[in-house]
């Protein structure tokens, strides 16, 4: 793992002073200044300030402008639910009444100062003994004392500084998999103990120890050999076998049958070689085979446990809800607990847990998570509120109507398609080679055997008949796949591309078409042009930024940052009807933005407000001065990006959102290409599904949780993720939204890697044919299988590895 | 040869220990993280200049204010 | 939550660092000294403390022990407590480890000129220095240790596995190699003989290399390669991976340095087979190290220290190919004996280690002193003065070894050897000898340029005798899952005393496995003509072994057609049986002398050690004139013969009070026999001892050639 710590988010040209001192991002025309220092935000103020006042300067000095752009607000009641004992209970690992431990996920560590800040916490507050991280989780484990800070006021001190934990259901079970873990580094180093030492002590052997003078001295060394490779039977090579007799029980033949086959015809025919006394025996060999399995398995293992693959939608979900009472008062209420009929508050920014009905306050509600439409929606009260939306404004008051797993969008994942383990059903290609290659040593070995039986040579027929088996276990074979793909899981995770493991790769390279969400993955999510349509502005722009910023609707926040004047104005008499607009005074004059109607005060219908494109008239003194028009954007070089992948894919765009950017969407895609808009998750999916039976392998890329029923169906599901947030549905791979142009190398990549396996495969097969010539005639010497077995590894590995790397260069990866 | 015997006799014994601290290390959960600590070493520990005053309390952490709540949106 | 406060001490980092650049000095031009004798003896003053023989053990333990030990020290001094958040465990320990390790230093340079030696290489000091020597390695692996128990930080970086892993292993090398029994204050014989000698020592003397220049130095790699890029390690899983491999495969490297010897044939072809695989993790750790830089290349261009650091690395990944190559037997067969083998540990030494401490060095004073380094031109300066300097001393040694090396194998048509007299092979190599020493003049200059580079640094900047830091302590609770089964425990809460009694158990129960196998009666092949050497003899192999001959005569005839015709029979491990200890050598720059008894007359030899000259013309080997004047030192007789015996050489019951009167004959009838041919001596002097022994060497089995010859 190696992406370059020199923080900075690689702004080289742009001189320093245009750059926020804190996060880096570009300066607003409306910039901030402390000392001598500028600032994008008051949240960066805030946080240097902070900083400063505890000597945490030194964050600035290693990274450059190491902060975290636009540190979201975080709600006073956010993480309250953290006071609720149950929820505390789940999340604190380890307490001993004075001290306790507990670990956060933060998605916004990224550079070295992060790592320097997070492990310096102790100095912001008393209650904290001690942190540490761990950068590729994005993980911080912290020490503290509960008396001196609560849990909540912790999570809040982390978000004040901009490293805002992403604190979900799945962060619970983690110990299962750091056990398994270990085992595999113990079952390492026992092998490779093993190994070492039964070599040292065959080599005698094979160097003609026995004729030297020195039985007493052979004789030991036989033993301890044994006793050395007791371990790595009964340890180290447990999970083969395993493995393998799972298989077999389940009657589908992998690649682990051979090896066990393999491993213990090597242990019990050398066993038998050292009883008595026909020869030293393979006990190296077994020891360097298990060894080097183990190593591939170490390799081949990646665990980005910095972003979860199959998140459901818990994930997105708080933990807890505020409930009222009857008595009105209030109460944390687990989610889990969460039941229909249930009164809630939803403060500004928190989700919808559940289906249910708006009973009091200005619903505004952003479901850019379930539709991907970035717009948000006014809701009347008594309106119906779907799952997984996220309010805007002011709290509002709502009554569950379904419970969580009913829910329209919680629906999806009582689908089939998330039922069945999507690793199982991709056969992967050393799957289906292996299932010949086992049949066909099976046959070679009786037939071998038979054939000295035949001869009436019993012994030399038990020899060739466990030398077959010891020769044509597939070590290279085992090792060339988790190497050629474990290197190019690497090489992809340095273009940002995460992938879920090797099965993914293959099921990648082998993908004939590609489904495509809109919002967020053709374009960049809460991205957007504005388009003034009207009167040139000059003083006018000032008088409206003042305006647009009293209001916190995503609208008026875009509107008065494309105006982009200074806020030094006041307003009076503001007032904001949601669903309509906003309208005050500034400098005496009136000012009113918002739907049509609205800003004429005429009868035209409320809705308008959002109508197909999106616009905010402006009106001042009465008269029309025209209006703001707000429409999507799309990623750089999108074309030439869809042209590169239409050589080897067949496209096709799913849309939640409404009918309104089809032109624009059509000028990228060729006619025959189906672009198809208003999609619900279910339409999604089954369309993937229908896609499939036509006997395509289809790859879908999408960012919304509307997309993840496609995802998990589709054979490779790629979810995009935009900077540090890295808040993705359940999917098979995770690449960075700004490396979206690369998806096309990236693919080609992918097909490469499985070639180069192919010719891997070939090169071991040939090793293990000159091996089958001589171990048919029962006469393979300990030491040539003791030389073959490495060699063959070393070869395939370093091959596959090379190669892999070069065809990385060549794809410009590297 | 009776030397070599001792020879392999403490030589055995040697890797056997590294096995012990190898199994410890891995117990100890040493090999967690194969990351962090090669960037940790980069980073000082100097002692802060300020004798960090325990009056500060999380909760007098700077509070969001609305403007703040604000800014920085989108 | 108050973090700890506490301070850590570079005073001890100076002080460690003077000493090794002070010794390294020395070492540096001793080392120098015995290079230009190779072609101008008369440099030894006519001294003997200053003769080749002596001082060359003091050259590579001066270089060994003081300059890149105290380098490895001052680096870990630094290191250590800072990757451990927490100061040395004890200063005052620090301080004994440092005043102890001069000592021993100190001593080494007097005993070593005095010829006060074991001959075994890199294990020259007798048993008083051996005993000290691992007292300090315990007091140094107590701080260690101790440090490691307090650490504030967790995770044990890999730098620090590399530290620990030196620590243990040299400990048990050095007191396995180390078991000798005193005759006297400054005399003792090793426990082991002959074949079984050659075996330890070289056991020990391969992983002393690796585990005392290799292995700590690798640790220092991992710590300052990337505080000096300023970037963390390459790949920190490879580095992990590099460490415990390593681990598993170096213990075992050790035979490959005795090919062709008696050894058996096994034993020889496992070392090498483990010196090849050895190429794998060296490599791996190379490749990590170079791999750090890229894309910083720019960084090294400009910074000395780096690019120290890049040729060090490169030479490791030279060296640690070539030694595997050399340890290939057809390779050996011709390297081995040779110059070839100098060339190959000062690719290590020079480039290696000693590049490694110049730039540890051009990387500490500044951060020790608050300041820029005083000039980066005097620091380029120096380093192209060091890599020359390495080019020109390896270069004509590869050379050298080449042509010798092959002059020793030719045979003219009609099957006679075509060099038959040694001394031509040699004064074809003069030249070479004298590129050489300039190679290391030039070497020697770049560190005065970076002494005077580095004090202009200390004079201008001020010395930062304490470090303050702050951590926050280790919290009890570290481990989620609180362990309760005893081995748990023991592992969790005491994985440090558990190391230091185990390598203690591991130490006792080896004494216990030792006692036996010594006490029962040689199992090497032993051939009933060789004889135990006659008190004389015994008294004549000491002054053998105090004047260092071994540093330039083999004892070892290899089973060669070319050894055989030039030097006679090849050598049977039964010959050895009663050598406590083995004088096998190394190196040959002169004849091998396995066989040279009964080949001159007593006078020959008697002349030629006066003045070597006068036989030889041309000979490059030094005067011992001082051998004619000595009386011989009877006082210990006693005590060596009764050592003998309890070491299984068969002298009857009370030989010791028979044995001054033996000797006094046999030094008379030698006189006699001198007078004979013309020389007048007196019986006492050493000459005449030493000729006994050389009279002897041999001969056991040439006169009767019909002997069962077994190995």
């Amino acid at each position: 793992m190696d992406q370059p710590l020199t923080g900075n988010k690689s702004f080289g040209k742009i001189k320093a002073e245009s750059l926020c001192f804190h996060c880096g991002s570009e300066l607003p025309a409306r910039k901030f200044s402390l000392e001598d220092k500028s600032f994008c935000c008051e949240g960066c103020v805030t946080v240097y300030s902070l900083l400063k006042d505890k000597d945490l300067c030194r964050y600035y000095d290693i990274t450059r402008n190491p902060g975290v752009e636009a540190i979201k607000p975080v709600f006073k009641e956010k993480f309250l639910f953290l006071d609720h004992p149950e929820i505390r209970e789940r999340l604190i690992r380890f307490s001993d009444g004075k001290t306790s431990l507990v670990n956060f996920v933060l998605p916004a560590i990224h550079c070295s100062s992060c790592i320097w800040l997070l492990e310096h916490l102790y100095r912001l507050s008393p209650g904290i003994n001690r942190s540490v991280i761990q950068f590729q989780a994005r993980e911080i484990q912290i020490w503290f004392q509960e008396d001196l800070i609560s849990l909540r006021k912790l999570a809040e001190l982390l978000a004040s500084i901009g490293y805002e934990p992403a604190i979900e259901e799945s962060g619970f079970q983690k110990d299962a998999e750091e056990k398994e873990d270990k085992s595999l580094y113990y079952r390492l180093g026992v092998a490779g103990f093993c190994f070492g030492n039964i070599m040292l002590l065959s080599f005698p052997e094979y160097f003609s120890l026995a004729n030297s003078r020195e039985e007493g001295m052979s004789l030991l060394f036989r033993l301890l050999n044994f006793t050395l490779a007791l371990p790595v039977l009964l340890y180290s090579a447990v999970p083969f076998i395993r493995s393998a007799w799972n298989s077999i029980r389940q009657k589908e033949i992998n690649l682990d049958v051979p090896l066990a086959a393999g491993i213990l015809a090597m242990f019990f025919r050398s066993s038998w070689d050292l009883a008595f006394d026909l020869g030293p025996g393979f006990m190296d060999t077994l020891g360097g085979l298990v060894f080097f399995l183990l190593i591939g398995r170490w390799f081949q293992r990646r665990v980005y446990s910095r972003f979860s693959f199959d998140r459901d939608y818990k994930a997105y979900f708080p933990l807890a809800v505020t409930r009222i009472m009857e008595d009105d008062c209030q109460e944390i209420l687990p989610l889990a607990r969460l039941e229909s009929g249930h009164r809630l508050l939803i403060r500004n920014q928190e989700l919808i847990p559940a289906d249910a009905m708006l009973l009091k306050g200005n619903a505004l509600i952003d479901y850019s998570f379930v539709t991907g439409e970035s717009m948000p929606i006014a809701c009347a009260e008594g309106e119906f509120l779907y799952a997984g939306g996220r309010q805007t404004g002011a709290g509002i008051e709502i009554q569950i109507l379904r419970p969580v797993s009913e829910s329209y969008l919680t629906k999806l994942w009582n689908h089939s398609s998330f039922h069945k383990n999507k690793e199982e059903a991709f056969a992967t290609f050393s799957h289906k080679v292996s299932h010949y290659f086992t049949q066909a040593i099976a046959v070679v070995a009786l037939l071998a055997a038979a054939y000295w039986l035949f001869q009436g040579l019993s012994q030399r027929a038990l020899d060739a008949f466990t030398a077959v088996l010891i020769i044509a276990c597939p070590c290279a074979l085992a090792l060339s796949s988790p190497f050629a793909l474990g290197n190019a899981l690497r090489i992809m995770e340095r273009n940002r591309f995460y992938v879920k493991n090797i099965a993914t790769v293959e099921a990648l390279a082998a993908a004939d078409s590609l489904v495509l969400d809109k919002t967020g993955t053709l374009t960049p999510a809460g991205s957007g042009e504005v388009n003034w349509e009207g009167i040139t502005l000059k003083d006018e722009k000032a008088l409206f930024t003042a305006l647009f910023s009293q209001s916190i609707h995503p609208l008026s926040r875009r509107a008065a940052a494309w105006l982009g004047g200074n806020v030094s104005l006041s307003v009076q008499e503001f007032q904001e009807v949601s669903g309509k607009g906003i309208c005050g005074q500034v400098n005496g004059l009136n000012l009113r933005a918002g739907s049509f109607s609205w800003v004429t005060e005429s009868a035209a219908d409320a809705q308008s407000h959002f109508s197909a494109d999106t616009r905010v008239w402006l009106s001042l003194e009465g008269a029309l001065l025209g209006s703001l028009k707000f429409s999507q954007q799309y990623r750089p070089a999108l074309g030439k990006v869809l042209s590169e992948l239409r050589n080897t894919l067949t496209l096709a765009v799913l849309s939640g959102d409404g009918q309104q950017e089809e032109s624009r969407l059509r000028e990228y895609f060729t006619p025959s290409e189906p672009l198809l808009f208003r999609q619900s998750p279910e339409q999604k999916l089954e369309y993937i599904k229908q896609m499939q039976l036509a006997g395509h392998k289809v790859i879908m890329a999408g960012d919304g949780l509307n997309d993840a029923g496609a995802l998990k169906q589709s054979d490779a599901g790629i979810a995009l993720t935009e900077g540090n947030a890295g808040f993705t549905p359940s999917s098979d791979a995770i690449l960075e939204g700004s490396n979206f142009h690369l998806l096309p190398r990236l693919l080609a990549f992918a097909r490469r890697s499985v070639q180069v396996i192919h010719l891997s495969f070939m090169i071991s097969i040939l090793y293990n044919v000159t091996g089958l010539f001589f171990a048919v005639q029962g006469t393979l010497s300990p030491l040539f299988a003791a030389v073959l077995m490495p060699v063959s590894s070393v070869t395939v590995v370093v091959f596959t590895t090379v190669l892999t790397t070069w065809m990385g260069r060549k794809e410009g990866l590297l | 040869m009776s030397v070599m015997l001792v020879l392999i006799f403490f030589s055995i014994s040697t890797a056997l220990l590294f096995l012990i601290a190898f199994v410890w290390a891995v117990r100890n959960g040493q090999f967690e993280d194969d990351y962090t600590p090669s960037v940790r070493i980069l980073l000082d520990d100097v002692a802060s200049s300020i004798e960090p005053n325990p009056k500060i309390t999380p909760n007098q952490t700077p509070s969001l204010t609305p403007e703040s709540h604000a800014s920085g949106q989108v | 939550m108050q973090a700890d406060k506490f301070s850590y001490d570079n005073r001890i980092v100076r002080l460690f660092m003077i000493a090794s650049v002070t010794f390294g000095v020395v070492g540096m031009l001793v080392g120098l000294l015995a290079a230009m004798q190779l072609y101008w003896p008369e440099l030894n003053f006519g001294m003997p403390y200053t003769s080749f023989g002596r001082i060359r053990p003091l050259h590579t333990n001066a270089v060994i022990f003081a300059f890149i030990g105290n380098a490895m020290f001052m680096g870990i001094y630094y290191a250590l407590p800072r990757l451990c958040k927490s100061p040395m465990f004890s200063p005052f320990l620090s301080r004994v480890n440092f005043w102890g390790w001069q000592l021993i230093i100190l001593a080494a340079a007097i005993t070593l000129p005095l010829g006060i030696t074991t001959s075994k290489e890199y294990a020259e000091l007798e048993w008083p220095i051996d005993i000290a020597i691992a007292l300090i390695w315990v007091v140094f692996g107590i701080n260690m240790i101790g440090t490691l128990v307090k650490r504030r930080e967790r995770h044990i970086y890999v730098a620090i596995w590399f530290f620990i892993a030196t620590w243990v292993t040299v400990a048990v090398l050095h007191i396995v190699n180390s078991f000798e029994l005193p005759v006297s204050l400054f005399k003792s014989y090793s426990l082991y003989a002959g074949v079984q000698d050659a075996l330890v020592q070289w056991w020990y003397g391969h992983n002393a290399v690796a585990f005392f220049l290799t292995t700590p130095f690798l640790g220092l790699m991992y710590y300052y390669l990337p505080k000096a890029a300023e970037r963390p390690v390459y790949s920190y899983r490879l580095s992990i991976l590099h460490f415990w491999t390593l681990i598993f495969l170096y213990i075992w490297a050790g035979p490959h340095h005795l090919l062709y010897s008696t050894l058996p044939d096994w034993a020889q072809s496992l070392g090498v087979v483990f010196s090849i695989m050895l190429i794998a993790p060296s490599w791996g750790g190379m490749v990590n190290g170079l791999l750090t830089l890229r894309g910083a290349w720019d960084k090294v261009q400009e910074n000395p220290v780096l690019k120290f650091m890049v040729v060090a690395v490169t030479c490791y990944g030279m060296s640690t190919f070539e030694g595997p190559m050399l340890s290939l037997k057809n390779v050996n067969a011709i390297a081995h004996f040779s110059d070839w083998v100098v060339a190959h540990v000062h690719i290590g030494g020079l480039g290696w280690n000693g590049f490694m401490i110049f730039g540890m060095l051009y990387w500490l004073v500044p951060k020790l002193y608050g300041r820029e380094i005083f000039s980066v031109k005097l620091a380029n300066a120096h380093f192209w003065l060091g890599s020359l300097g390495i080019i020109f001393y390896a270069v004509p040694m590869y050379f050298a070894a080449l042509v010798q090396g092959l002059m020793w194998k030719e045979f003219t048509p009609e099957g006679i050897l075509k060099y038959p007299n040694f001394l031509e092979t040699t004064l074809q190599i003069i030249p070479m000898y004298m590129l050489r020493s300039i190679g290391g003049a030039l070497y020697l200059i770049g560190v005065f340029v970076m002494i005077y580079n580095l004090m202009k640094t200390a004079y201008a900047g001020k010395f930062i005798g304490e470090e303050y830091a702050e951590a926050p302590p280790l919290s009890p609770a570290t481990h989620p899952e609180p362990g309760e089964h005893w081995h748990r425990r023991l592992f969790e809460r005491r994985p440090f005393l558990l190391t230091i009694f185990a390598t203690v158990a591991i130490l006792i129960g080896g004494v216990v496995e030792l006692v036996p196998t010594f006490l029962i009666e040689s199992n090497v092949p032993t051939i009933a003509s060789v004889k135990p050497y006659t008190p004389l003899e015994l008294e004549g192999r000491d002054i053998y072994i105090r004047e260092g001959c071994v540093g330039c005569h083999s004892q070892l005839v290899r089973p060669f057609r070319s050894e055989t015709a030039r030097y006679g029979e090849y050598s049977k491990s039964g010959e050895y049986v009663y050598d406590h200890p083995f004088l096998w050598g190394s190196k040959r720059t002169g004849p091998d002398l396995q066989r040279v008894g009964k080949k001159y007359p007593d006078s020959w030899h008697y002349r030629h050690m006066y003045e070597p000259g006068d036989m030889a013309p041309g000979s490059i080997m030094p005067a011992y004139s001082w051998l004619h004047e000595n009386t011989l030192d009877l006082s210990d007789l006693k005590g060596k013969i009764s050592a003998m015996r309890i070491l299984g050489v068969p002298y009857p019951e009370g030989y010791e009070d028979q044995a001054e009167a033996d000797l006094q004959t046999q030094a008379n009838s030698i006189t006699k026999n001198l007078k004979s041919e013309g020389v007048n001596t007196s019986s006492d002097k050493e000459i005449i001892a030493l000729i006994a022994y050389l009279q002897r060497l041999g001969t056991d089995i040439k006169l009767k050639k019909t002997e069962s010859t077994n190995n």
